[in-house]
Formats: C-alpha cells, sequence, structure tokens
C-alpha cells in the first residue's frame, strides 16, 4: 500500500479479559486497515472475538479489559487514549450502530431530540439547523412523512424504523467510520434486506468507511467490500469478498462458507408419502380476549380480540417434515402452542393421530403428550441449569411413570443416539456445554418417550453456522431411522429448504400459501411467498450483487387490526400494480386461507401477478 | 454482545463459584466467626459455668454486684448470675431467629410459587390474604395472641412471629414465579407431563434458592427482633424463662439503667452482635449470588 496512512490501520491489537477462571484472551494478534470507503466485513461464529475487535477500536471495552497493539485512526494513536479524547471521536468520526435497536433509543425523548442531541454534542448548530437536517436525515434513511416522524416517541416505531434511526443518528455527523455490530441480526429478513439498502444509501451519501460485524455470511456477501474471518481471537483469513468467498485459503473459511444454508441450494429429498395422517388441523383459529379487570367486572372492555391463530388448514403425513415460515409475529409460535396445548380451540378442528382433541378426558391427553414433543429455539432456555443432564433427560420419563433402573437405561440409551457420551456426560449441568451440544440434549428429551411428531421451534437459529450442520444432519438422521415426523417453525427459509418437505407460508395468523418444498420455494405464487424468498441473503458475492430484490413496504401490522379483505394488501407489491377494480376485490374479498389438501395452494386473487408484474 | 460470549478456560460450576466469591467477601468472614463465636458460647459456655439459670433460689448476699471474676457479667437484684442468664436467653433467641426465619421463608416459597405459578383465582385469592397481613398491625396480634400460648413452648412464639412474617417474601416469590413460568424449561416440563406440583419443586424453587437463602439468612435477624420486642414489653417469654428482651427489659427499668448499667449492656451486646453478624453473612450471601455485584469479584 503506498498512501501514507490509512484512515483506520490495527497492527497487532491483542485484548484480554480477566474472569474467574482466569484471563481469557478474547483478541489475539489482529491486523487490518480500512479506507475511505470501502466496507470491511468481519465475519466469525460466537465467541470468535469480533465483537470485541470493534469495541477496542472504538473503546468500548469493558473496564477490566487490557488492549496492547496500535489502533491508529488517521495515524493518530487510539489505544491509551482516555475516555474525554474519545468521546470526541466517538458519535462524530467513529460512530457506531448498535445490534439491538429496542433498547437503544431512550424511550422519554422524541426521534428528533434524540437525532439533535447527537448532532449538538459534536457541533456548533442551532436546534432549528440541527432540526432540519435531522428531518433531512430520517429522509435519507427511508422514513415516510419525515416531517411528523421526528417528534414520535421510540414506542411507537417498529424494530425495522428504530435501526433506521440510529443509522440516521451514526451519519449525522458526517462520521469517518461506521461501526455496524450485527445490525441486523434482531430483524426480519424482509426488514434487513430494507436495512441493508438503507446503509448503502447511507455509505453513499457520506462517502463513510464501514465495518460490519456479524455471523451472517449472506449479509457479508451483499454489502462488504472486503473481509476478515475471525475465529477465536485470531484472524484467519482476509481479503476482498469475491476472492475469499470464491477461493477461500484458510481450511475454516470454506468450511464456514460450505455449511451456510443456501436459498438456492438442493431441496431435501421427499420421502414417499404415506396415507397415514400425524397431523391435521382444519379451520383452527385461536383468539385472545383482552383482560377482564377483576374489580371492575362491570365495565366491559370493548378491545378488538387478539387474532393469533386465524385460520389454519394443515395435514403432516408419518416420516415428513412440515415447515411453518413467515415473519416475526405472523403467527408461527401461537400455532404450535395450539399444537402442544392439546386443548380444544377457539374454532375449528385439530386431530392427533386421528383424535379430535376437543374430546380428550385428562387421562387421555396425558398418554397424548407422550407421541408429541417439542424442541426450543434456545437450548440454554429450555434446558433447566439448575438440573444435571441426567435428570433433565429422566424428567419426561418420570412424568410418564417410568421406573428408577428403566429411566437409567433409557438416559444412557438417549445420549448414545444424539452422539453424547453417557459416561463423560450423565453428571453435568448444561450450563457446561457448548450450544450444540445444548440442543442435542434437548432433542434427547424429545426423543425420551419415542414420540411420533416433534415440533421443532426455530431448532438451530440460536446456534453457529457449523454447529447448525451438524444438528440439521442428527434431525434428518433421526427422522429416517425412527420414522419421526417434525413440525418445523424457522424464518429461516434457507434452513427450511435444506430439510423440509412441504411448506407453509404464515402470514398474520394464516397460511396463504402451501404445498411441496419444490412448489413453493422455487415457484412461489403469493406476493409475500415471492418477496420473503428474494430477501434471504446468498452467501455468495456475485449472485448477491445481481439479484433482484422484492422490498416490501412497511411492516407487520398486529393481530388486533388485520386488514380487511386480503391481509396482505397493505404491503403487497403486486396490489399496487392492479387496476381499480383489482384492487377493490383485494380490499373487500377475503381470499381465504390456502386449503391443505389442494396440492400447491395460495391464498390470492392474483397469483399471476408475481410473476408477470 | 450475547453473541461473543467469552469461553472460560476452566469451568467452575455454580455452587463453587458462588462459594469462592462467599469466601472473599470480608463480611462473610467476620459475620461467620462473631456467629460461630455465639453459638459455641451459648450451647457450650453453660457447661463450664458454676451457675445454672435454672438456680433460682434468691441470693441476697450476691444482689447487684457489678462484673467481677466469680460473675463475669455480674449479678441481678436477686443475685441471680447475669452470663447464666444472657447464655440461656441467647439460646431462645437463636433457637426462635432459625425456626421463625426457616417457617416464614417456608410458608412464603409455597404460597408465593404456588399463586405465582398456577395464577388465575388461586393467585387473587392469595394475594388478597398477603394484602391483608400486610395491614393488620402484626406486632398487635402477636401481643393478643401471645396469652393464649404462654406457657406452652416458646417455638410455639416462633411459629407467630413466622406467621406474620412471610408475606413480604411471598410477593417476591410470587413475581418471580410469574417469570419462571414462562421459561422455557418449564414450558417443555409441561408439554411433556410434567404434574404442576413437581414442576414448582424441581423447577422453580431451585431456581429461587439464591433468593430463599439470602431472605431466610435475614429473617433470623428479624425474628430475634421481633422475639426480643415482644419480651421486652411483655409479650414474649415469660418468666421463669428468660430471652435476652426481657434481660434487657429488667436491667432498663427503673434506678437499674444508670446505676447497674451491666444488667442491659452485656444481654444488649450480645443482641447486636447475634443482629449484626446474622446481617453480615445476608449481605455477604446475597453478593457472591448475585453476579452483578461487584463487592465479590475479583478485582
Amino acid at each position: 500500500m503506498n498512501a501514507p496512512a490509512p484512515l483506520l490501520r490495527v497492527t497487532d491489537l491483542h485484548v484480554t479479559l480477566p474472569s474467574e477462571a482466569g484471563l481469557v484472551r478474547a483478541v489475539t494478534d489482529v491486523n487490518f486497515s480500512l479506507e475511505s470507503g470501502r466496507v470491511l466485513g468481519v465475519v466469525g461464529e460466537s465467541g470468535s472475538g469480533k465483537s470485541m475487535t470493534s469495541k477496542a477500536i472504538l473503546g468500548l471495552l469493558p473496564e477490566s479489559a487490557t488492549a496492547t497493539g496500535s489502533i491508529a485512526f488517521r495515524g493518530r494513536e487510539l489505544l491509551g487514549l482516555g475516555d474525554r479524547e474519545m468521546s470526541r471521536l466517538r458519535g462524530n468520526e467513529l460512530a457506531l450502530v448498535p445490534q439491538d435497536p429496542l433498547s437503544s433509543l431512550t424511550p422519554v425523548f422524541t426521534i428528533g431530540q434524540q437525532l439533535v442531541e447527537a448532532m449538538r454534542i459534536h457541533q456548533r448548530v442551532t436546534k432549528a439547523a440541527a432540526r432540519a437536517r435531522a428531518i433531512e436525515l430520517l429522509d435519507l434513511v427511508g422514513i415516510s412523512a419525515p416531517h411528523r416522524a421526528i417528534d414520535a416517541f421510540p414506542h411507537e416505531f417498529s424494530g425495522g424504523m428504530r435501526q433506521r434511526v440510529l443509522i440516521a443518528m451514526a451519519v449525522a455527523n458526517d462520521p469517518a467510520i461506521i461501526f455496524a455490530d450485527e445490525p441486523t441480526t434482531a430483524l426480519d429478513v424482509t426488514v434487513q434486506a430494507q436495512v441493508l439498502d438503507v446503509f448503502r444509501a447511507a455509505l453513499e451519501a457520506t462517502n463513510a468507511a464501514m465495518v460490519i460485524v456479524t455471523h451472517d455470511l449472506g449479509v457479508v456477501a451483499g454489502i462488504a467490500d472486503d473481509v476478515l474471518v475471525m475465529r477465536a481471537g485470531d484472524v484467519v483469513e482476509s481479503g476482498g469478498v469475491d476472492r475469499v468467498f470464491a477461493q477461500p485459503q484458510d481450511r475454516y473459511t470454506a468450511d464456514l462458507i460450505a455449511a451456510v444454508p443456501r436459498i438456492d441450494g438442493p431441496l431435501a429429498e421427499a420421502p414417499q408419502r404415506e396415507q397415514e395422517t400425524v397431523l391435521l388441523a382444519e379451520g383452527l383459529h385461536r383468539h385472545y380476549r383482552p383482560r377482564q379487570r377483576m374489580a371492575l367486572p362491570w365495565r366491559r372492555q370493548h378491545g378488538e380480540p387478539v387474532r393469533a391463530v386465524d385460520g389454519i388448514d394443515l395435514v403432516i403425513s408419518r416420516g415428513e417434515t412440515y415447515a411453518l415460515v413467515g415473519e416475526s409475529g405472523s403467527g408461527k409460535t401461537s400455532t404450535i402452542r395450539e399444537i402442544m396445548n392439546l386443548a380444544a380451540p377457539t374454532h375449528g378442528r385439530l386431530e392427533l393421530f386421528g383424535r379430535d382433541v376437543s374430546t380428550l378426558t385428562a387421562e387421555e391427553r396425558q398418554r397424548l403428550r407422550a407421541r408429541v414433543q417439542v424442541v426450543f429455539q434456545d437450548p440454554h432456555a429450555s434446558l433447566d441449569p439448575r438440573l444435571p443432564v441426567a435428570d433433565l433427560l429422566a424428567e419426561p420419563l418420570q412424568a410418564a411413570g417410568w421406573g428408577k433402573a428403566q429411566r437409567d437405561a433409557r438416559v444412557s440409551e438417549l445420549l448414545t443416539l444424539v452422539g453424547l457420551s453417557p459416561e463423560l456426560h450423565l453428571e453435568r449441568f448444561s450450563s457446561e456445554f457448548s450450544g450444540g451440544q445444548r440442543q442435542r440434549i434437548a432433542i434427547a428429551r424429545a426423543l425420551a418417550l419415542e414420540p411420533e411428531l416433534i415440533v421443532l421451534d426455530e431448532p438451530v437459529s440460536a446456534l453457529d453456522v457449523t454447529v447448525q450442520a451438524g444438528i440439521l444432519e442428527l434431525l434428518g438422521e433421526l427422522q429416517r431411522r425412527l420414522g419421526l415426523s417434525y413440525l418445523l417453525v424457522s424464518h429461516d427459509l434457507a434452513v427450511v429448504r435444506q430439510v423440509s418437505h412441504r411448506v407453509g407460508v404464515m402470514y398474520l395468523g394464516r397460511i396463504v400459501e402451501q404445498g411441496t418444498a419444490a412448489d413453493v420455494l422455487d415457484k412461489p405464487t403469493h406476493p409475500y411467498s415471492a418477496a420473503l424468498l428474494s430477501a434471504v441473503p446468498i452467501p455468495d458475492p456475485i449472485v448477491e450483487r445481481t439479484r433482484e430484490r422484492i422490498v416490501l413496504r412497511g411492516d407487520l401490522p398486529t393481530a388486533t387490526d388485520i386488514p380487511s379483505g386480503c391481509r396482505f394488501r397493505s404491503r403487497c407489491q403486486v396490489f399496487t400494480l392492479l387496476d381499480e377494480a383489482g384492487r377493490q376485490r383485494c380490499e373487500t374479498q377475503d381470499p381465504g386461507p390456502a386449503r391443505a389438501d389442494a396440492g400447491h395452494a395460495v391464498a390470492c386473487h392474483f397469483p399471476e401477478g408475481v410473476h408477470g408484474g | 454482545m450475547s453473541k461473543e460470549r467469552v469461553t472460560p478456560v476452566r469451568a467452575t460450576s455454580r455452587a463453587q463459584l458462588v462459594m469462592r466469591r462467599f469466601r472473599r467477601h470480608p463480611l462473610a468472614l467476620i459475620g461467620g466467626v462473631i456467629l460461630t463465636f455465639l453459638i459455641l458460647m451459648a450451647y457450650v459456655l453453660p457447661f463450664f459455668l458454676p451457675y445454672r439459670p435454672e438456680d433460682l433460689d434468691p441470693d441476697y448476699a450476691q444482689s447487684l454486684v457489678g462484673p467481677n471474676p466469680l460473675h463475669w457479667f455480674g449479678t441481678d437484684q436477686i443475685g441471680h448470675d447475669l452470663l447464666a442468664q444472657s447464655l440461656s436467653g441467647l439460646q431462645k433467641s437463636l433457637l426462635i431467629g432459625f425456626v421463625a426465619a426457616l417457617v416464614s421463608t417456608g410458608i412464603a416459597a409455597t404460597v408465593g410459587s404456588i399463586a405465582g405459578y398456577f395464577g388465575g383465582w388461586s393467585d387473587r385469592a392469595i394475594t388478597v390474604v398477603i394484602e391483608v397481613l400486610l395491614v393488620l398491625p402484626s406486632f398487635l396480634i402477636v401481643a393478643i395472641i401471645s396469652p393464649a400460648i404462654q406457657g406452652t413452648s416458646f417455638v410455639l412464639l416462633a411459629l407467630v412471629i413466622a406467621a406474620f412474617n412471610w408475606m413480604l417474601t411471598a410477593r417476591v416469590v410470587r413475581s418471580l414465579a410469574l417469570s419462571l413460568r414462562d421459561r422455557e424449561y418449564v414450558e417443555a416440563a409441561r408439554y411433556m407431563g410434567v404434574k404442576p406440583f413437581t414442576i414448582i419443586r424441581t423447577h422453580l424453587l431451585p431456581n429461587m434458592a439464591s433468593l430463599l437463602i439470602v431472605d431466610a439468612t435475614l429473617n433470623v435477624s428479624g425474628a430475634i427482633l421481633a422475639e426480643t420486642g415482644l419480651s421486652y414489653f411483655g409479650f414474649g417469654i415469660q418468666p421463669p424463662d428468660v430471652s435476652l428482651g426481657t434481660l434487657i427489659a429488667v436491667g432498663t427499668s427503673g434506678p437499674s439503667l444508670t446505676s447497674s448499667p451491666w444488667l442491659w449492656a452485656f444481654p444488649g451486646v450480645m443482641l447486636v452482635l447475634t443482629v449484626l453478624s446474622v446481617n453480615f453473612i445476608g449481605d455477604a450471601m446475597r453478593d457472591a449470588i448475585d453476579a452483578n455485584s461487584s463487592k465479590g469479584a475479583r478485582r
């Protein structure tokens, strides 16, 4: 490099943290430099030291941490600067977009006040000028009606909109470098696509450099120019994004890229569809009434009920994986709760193994529980931290009344089944295991009573990609060996593509499109499915640059005010292109739920619009 | 940040970690030493003393003698050895303190977790009971009840004290149970068909253990103070039994307040030391269990 001093040069950066168990080397020997206008993606799995690196540059390390090496910003050494000097740079030359947009804005001040504050800390501007600039910024990040939005409070904004505000705040002082720490991890893919567009626009408008820290290789492929791959505090590979993705030189990088499920990857092989139905839902509804106040029973509350599950048709056959996909708030979790509760739904019919659940006696329900089990998203939360593995696995057996000797034998058998060792692991607590091992324990627990249907609630989304692959493989193998049926709930369409045989796309409590995985994922006919699929990033920079994205407008409405007629029309990209008569039809006629018995069913009046345009 | 968990070099179990943090705490050491000393004094020292608290024959020759080599704490009006009396009082205070604390924390844990876990009508009913008990002047009620239990075991007094001491903890337990109820492992247990009371026993209570331990410890001093207060006003321990409260009451009545200060000073110091040491241990325990507290962390 010939330039005398790059914008940012990091050399031999080491960060160590004290812990109860001794010193932990969080970052060892990180070197890189960054020029204006470039985007550097720092990728790695959890614990790789990627966040610590960006925190070290911003001077935001915990007080107990020690950093050595050199961080030179425009030739000026940042390491060892006091908090005062760093504060002058932070938010001015070095801007941060934090991970969690929900907790990063003060709820008691308006969006405008917070933006103005960010500017007036670093610049001498009048309040009026700062306010005018704030409106400009909100417009830049794509917030509609910025004149009104500026006086709104953070709680009036959705997660995606708050993240836009935080980006506006970051670019407010024309920073030289923007640091974004997992800026889209908390967001749905559709919103993620919107936010990444905003980043691109903001970078173009300010000519700033950006450091984006993320675990998502797809995001990096879409936005970064250079990549830094980190593992256990070390940089294992760095270079241009095209080169690293096309010809990774390090083994780990290659494994990491190969492990990411791809939305353009191969489909799961469909099993022979047997006739035996494991689960059948017909017009399943679950509405929650607003709570009645006990103290004032005479005062009737006229709130709208929450239509969490609003007419679901679903059939799952033996040995098959059915995936429910959709944004958060689409009712996926409510649907599986409804199934797991084994109680009568608000309306409709739910049958498990041919038994209608609304007619079950308490004893029958207890026996049915053994045949339907669940694996939750976060094994950290679904395993009681106070119990050793042996007790965790024995819990369902004990509930079913097994004797001690039988229980012990079964527990050992289960651990072996999921690839853990009974000798080594029985006495340990779940906190001593890694995320992937914990999820194996959770799966073993679900298998304890030899269920026939397992509900998988985002089973891999809390795990690193290399671990994900192992868990998905295990689930597939168990399915083949034990003839299990899975109801998979996931927002990650690439994972869904890899493992499921049939797919249902949920929107506001209803399945709007369902059919075989090949039909729904390759030939989506509902505008929502099409948009959802196009928003999934692909870990390949060349493909990613040429892809056309359908970016949905706005956010998911709440389940209390579902739009009349077609529930998707408020965000539909086809709706805007329709003529007056077509729109009228969408506004007044409900297309009804996608039926389970039709081969490839879609709840849309104009399904041809998706491809015709 | 949550993505960025640093892997520890060596796994340490939580119990070990808490113990290490507890032992590192200076208050734990002070409190532990004082309390051990007091317990030994109360239960071992009497065997080596020439005087028994049961020696009730008045010995007017030795009336109101100040501390001397024969009577380390001096004597009272009728010549009883105050050290023997104080130790007997300390025994009762400690016993009442521990029994009342265990019982009240036990009630709080049971009632609070039932209300929190089941919700609905049982929750409403329990909340109403708690609130009613909280507004009642418990001291007066215990004072009214106490004549009825006079002459019976003073453990009964401990139970009465406990009966009016569990409500605040029960409310905290209830709100903890409310949040634990929605944890995924509790939900998972429900879907496995585990019975509600088993869930409370295996999942809810162990996960509140830290709160309950700290609460029980702090309740010990609360109960000791309650007993002392009641006895001071003549509602608690009745003669011929003595407690620290009755000793202080006798010692501070009339002219002996100034003329024979040893009468109330020694039991008073014992009371202060007991309550202080128990509170120290409770505070140290809270700091050790609370991961956010910096007091127990290595600096």
